[in-house]
């Protein structure tokens, strides 16, 4: 009879252990649920209840009722406006499953504040970066007004100089320096404060391989997006074809199909005796040709050629 | 005779600095006046320069300072003369890192350019004392210490408070302390205007 007894009371205790345990759970602010190898619920508190019918329209009857929400993205959002994140761990020691159910509501919120601000970020940081390109023509504009007021002075000192040589006659040793004084004015009037400082960097470049007595041969077209590229890498041509090849022409054909533009560059010098090396001039042209989405390939014989490929597309830079 | 080369994308002041090389003395001659910083180097080898006066802010975006570097390395011998008007806090120290010779404020230097140039084919050095003061808000720039400076130049460069402690070495709360105490100097009440307000000064000019 005592052992009956003692056994009663060891059960009974047993179980007012599992239902201080069940209270315990129950109040925890997250959803948990406990299962054992064959899927069956051991133990589940209020909160998940809740969310498995919120969510299935049904208490849980098996682990696979909770398949697709353990399967679904990061974030499940409730009706109510709460978000929620399922997370699967496996006990493999006991063969036991437990799902955690996480209120993220807070965290969620934060998130997307936090991708809304970086993309306002972005756009100002996209508006910068125009500012810095416009400061260069706001710099320009202000020399070209510091110069129209220089010359506006010239021009005060011109007009004095002249009343002066009218009234009293010009000396003959100062005829020259009234002569050369007069001459600048009118240069710089004849010229006036015309804003065509805008360049084309490519034409300047031809303009200048000219003067010093090299000549740009070039078939085919140059889109605005290869400019930079073609300039940088045809200047990088004429200073290799008058350094190594001794040659005094470039020449540059291009084809250009789809979004893709293809320039071949070649000269008319001597072709190279001796393997080429991508020094400084050609590695920071190929970093730059890379740095666009492009490649660069040397051809070495039958005579130098470099190959580039841009893709209008995959240009890396604005 | 020292040959010369100009550098100067603005077409009055560069006919300026030609009839100023061309008057200055017989012992200077003109090359030639180019816009572009980066087709300095190809004069360089097809033709023979002595000096280069070389603007910063050159056609197409090309960087004088840059230029010039590259130019050093080729041709160490090559007197280089660095000139602008921009205020930029950081141009003196790119110049004499890239090796130019000297260094000439278009408007506030107090020094003629012939003299500059002078001085710099006798082998010497010209460089300012200092980067002229900018207006900045209800303050100049000579009130900015250098770690704010340095906090305007990343605010410009690259925008993000975070990236920002990482390229200075310094926590996200220091930056911080830096961009409140520009607030507080300038009387700009935003980050963005206060990066803005750098760019439009020419205080701070990366992309040189």
């Amino acid at each position: 009879m005592a052992y009956y007894n003692k056994m009663t009371e060891n059960l009974l205790a047993k179980l007012r252990v599992s239902a201080m345990i069940k209270e315990a759970v129950d109040n925890l602010p997250c959803g948990v649920c406990f299962f054992n190898a064959n899927g069956v619920p051991m133990l589940v508190n209020k909160v998940m209840h809740r969310l498995a019918f919120k969510l299935t329209g049904r208490d849980i009857q098996d682990i696979s009722d909770l398949d697709g929400i353990i399967s679904s993205p990061d974030e499940i959002f409730l009706e109510d406006g709460t978000v929620w994140r399922f997370v699967e761990k496996n006990h493999d020691k006991n063969d036991i499953t437990e799902i955690n159910a996480s209120d993220i509501t807070e965290l969620s919120c934060k998130k997307r504040e936090l991708k809304d601000s970086n993309a306002e970020q972005q756009d100002i940081m996209r508006r910068l970066e125009s500012l810095s390109k416009n400061v260069v023509s706001v710099t320009r504009n202000e020399e070209i007004l510091a110069m129209k007021m220089r010359i506006h002075s010239e021009l005060g000192y011109a007009l004095s100089a002249t009343r002066h040589f009218i009234s009293a006659g010009c000396p003959e040793g100062e005829k020259s320096e009234y002569i050369e004084l007069q001459r600048n004015m009118s240069k710089k009037l004849i010229g006036e404060v015309g804003n065509d400082d805008e360049t084309n960097i490519f034409s300047e470049l031809t303009k200048n391989a000219r003067k010093l007595g090299m000549e740009i041969i070039f078939d085919g077209e140059l889109p605005e997006y290869a400019e930079e590229i073609m300039t940088k890498a045809v200047r990088e041509c004429l200073i290799n074809t008058f350094r190594h090849a001794h040659g005094d022409k470039v020449f540059v054909r291009t084809e250009a199909s789809g979004d893709k533009y293809i320039a071949v560059i070649s000269n008319n010098g001597d072709p190279p005796k001796q393997p080429i090396t991508e020094g400084g001039g050609l590695s920071s042209l190929r970093k730059s040709i890379e740095g666009y989405g492009g490649t660069m390939t040397v051809f070495q014989k039958p005579e130098f050629s470099l190959k580039i490929t841009l893709n209008e597309k995959e240009q890396k830079y604005d | 005779m020292t040959n010369v080369l100009i550098v100067e994308d603005e077409r009055l002041a560069s006919e300026m600095l030609c009839q100023y090389v061309k008057n200055a003395s017989e012992k200077y001659t003109l090359v030639d006046a180019i816009k572009n910083a980066d087709d300095a180097e190809m004069f360089c080898t097809i033709t023979k320069v002595d000096m280069i006066i070389m603007d910063i802010c050159a056609a197409g975006n090309s960087s004088g300072l840059k230029a010039a570097a590259k130019i050093k390395e080729r041709f160490p011998k090559i007197k280089i003369i660095i000139i602008t008007s921009a205020p930029e806090y950081r141009f003196i120290e790119k110049a004499k890192k890239a090796g130019a010779e000297s260094f000439w404020y278009k408007d506030a230097s107090s020094e003629e350019l012939i003299s500059v140039m002078d001085k710099t084919v006798a082998g010497g050095s010209v460089y300012p004392d200092c980067t002229p003061n900018v207006d900045f808000g209800f303050t100049d720039s000579s009130e900015f210490t250098d770690k704010e400076l340095e906090t305007l130049y990343w605010l410009v460069k690259v925008g993000s408070i975070s990236v920002i402690a990482e390229k200075m070495g310094i926590s996200v709360d220091g930056v911080n302390k830096h961009i409140r105490d520009l607030k507080n100097k300038t009387g700009i009440k935003n980050t963005n205007q206060l990066a803005i307000a750098a760019r439009g000064s020419r205080l701070v000019l990366p992309d040189y």
